[in-house]
């Protein structure tokens, strides 16, 4: 078979199909279906010309991570065997690339598989690996901690975040795999991609997997998923991606932070705004808590009052934030009072480079303060 | 040129309205996303809308009132304005995050 220059018109028109189709397998939050993704696992260790493993399901990837840890530690290597994932997915891609030509390979990737990933892997993805990680580091330590040993800590966890590295990622290699369905099912690489199809089971069927010589580790597809407009992991009321063990991941368009800031609200105080270090987490606990009741509670500096302005004085405050931008708002009276003729106050953040409250004023409305004489305020 | 404000909705004088601006139904200049009260014209305007968002408002003889159930109604003499809802910052990514 000669190698594809050029996909046709019709070709072409079936990518959002595999997008669409990849992204919801990327995402899915049904239950693995273990049956099918055990005939996945013998496939995908027959390709690598490696022997039927034993298939241990866990429900999460943290549990499947801290189970081989555990046995590692406890000096079951020879039962456990060593890591195959580098003959499970080796060359797997090289077939087919070596099929196609390099215009028809940048298209389709930058079409399917740069789409499932935008969605998929940058997410959702990413903050499972991060939160592996993170995990052995704080509360699930808590536990496991005191059962292994203090003295053996260090191992464990070094053992849990090279598992992160060790893993297949089921679902969540929904891009490249989708890209390499489209070539097989649109453009006729079946040879080329039939190593593949075992890979391509598990990940229309599971969550992540971590194999060995004699024991593969699955785990249970993740039971919960919100992300917001632009893809990123959200959810202002609970977790934004969760397994069935409850383990969770918690985020404010894809900023992850610590589960009682979404669950617990009332645990925002100023201090722990101001001792936050992570800028990005700071900025979420700061909206949470509401800027203007954090700029009256945190000390803020009142720059500017301006009473030139026809309605009623507006002042201009700032806040340093250590390591990011300060938070410079511009607080306004109604024009209009209440029914008991009291008048609520609103506030709007402005750039944090204003000064003076007209300037301020006058850029919310997109204008110069030379400009900004209202005739009537109401 | 003159410029009205009604809570955070501004109407600035203008001497013209663009071109390639579409006529709306409804002469809505903000609906109040929380409280559900808009700010609109009762009588004798069209609003205008342009592709890129922008709105434009045309006020006929005799005028218009602008009003909101909140705010003191505001009487626009006739002529052509420019709709500006006010805005508020939002930082841009953050930039060398110390973790």
């Amino acid at each position: 078979m000669s190698r594809i220059e050029k996909l046709t018109p019709k070709q072409i028109a079936k990518f959002p199909e595999y997008v669409e189709k990849w992204t919801r397998i990327g995402l899915c939050t049904d239950p693995a279906d273990r049956e099918t993704a055990e005939a996945g696992i013998v496939a995908a260790y027959a390709a690598a010309n490696l022997d039927v493993p034993r298939v241990v399901w866990c429900s999460s990837p943290l549990a499947m991570a801290l189970t081989r840890a555990v046995l590692l530690d406890k000096g079951f290597q020879g039962t456990v065997g060593a890591s195959v994932g580098d003959s499970v997915w080796d060359s797997v891609g090289a077939s087919v690339r070596a099929s196609v030509g390099a215009s028809v390979w940048d298209s389709v990737r930058a079409s399917v598989w740069a789409s499932v990933r935008a969605s998929v892997g940058a997410s959702v993805w990413a903050s499972v690996w991060d939160s592996v990680w993170a995990s052995v580091g704080a509360s699930v330590w808590a536990s496991v901690g005191d059962s292994v040993g203090a003295s053996v800590r260090a191992s464990v966890r070094a053992s849990v975040c090279a598992s992160v590295e060790d893993s297949g990622y089921g679902q969540h290699d929904a891009n490249w795999i989708g890209f390499h369905d489209f070539f097989r099912e649109e453009t006729g690489l079946i040879k080329q991609t039939d190593k593949l199809q075992g890979l391509t089971t598990i990940t229309k069927s599971a969550g992540w997997f971590l194999p060995h010589e004699n024991i593969c580790w699955i785990s249970e597809r993740h039971c919960t998923v919100h992300q917001d407009g632009q893809h990123r992991i959200h959810c202002e009321n609970g977790p934004a991606i969760a397994y069935p063990d409850g383990w969770a991941m918690y985020a404010i368009h894809g900023v992850r932070v610590p589960w009682d800031i979404i669950e617990q609200p009332d645990s925002i105080t100023v201090e722990r705004i101001d001792a936050e270090q992570n800028a990005e987490v700071r900025r979420v606990m700061m909206e949470r808590y509401g800027l203007a009741r954090y700029l009256d509670d945190s000390g803020a500096v009142l720059l500017d009052t301006d009473e030139t302005s026809l309605a009623d004085p507006i002042q201009l405050y700032r806040k340093e934030i250590p390591g990011d931008e300060p938070l410079v708002m511009l607080r306004m009276l109604n024009s209009t009072p209440e029914p008991d003729q009291s008048r609520r106050t609103y506030t709007l953040r402005v750039p944090p480079d204003m000064t003076k409250a007209l300037d301020a004023m006058a850029w919310t409305f997109g204008m110069e303060a030379k400009d900004y004489r209202p005739l009537v305020e109401s | 040129m003159n410029i009205y404000r009604q809570g955070d909705v501004l109407v600035r004088q203008i001497k013209s309205i663009p071109a390639n601006v579409k006529p709306q139904e409804k002469c809505i200049l903000a609906l109040g996303e929380v409280t559900g009260h808009s700010h609109m014209i009762r009588s004798r305007a069209t609003m205008f809308r342009a592709d890129e968002g922008q709105s434009y408002l045309l006020v006929e003889d005799g005028g218009a009132d602008l009003v909101h159930e909140e705010h003191s109604t505001i009487s626009l003499p006739p002529g052509n304005y420019q709709v500006v809802i006010q805005r508020e910052y939002s930082p841009e990514a953050i930039r060398n995050v110390e973790d």
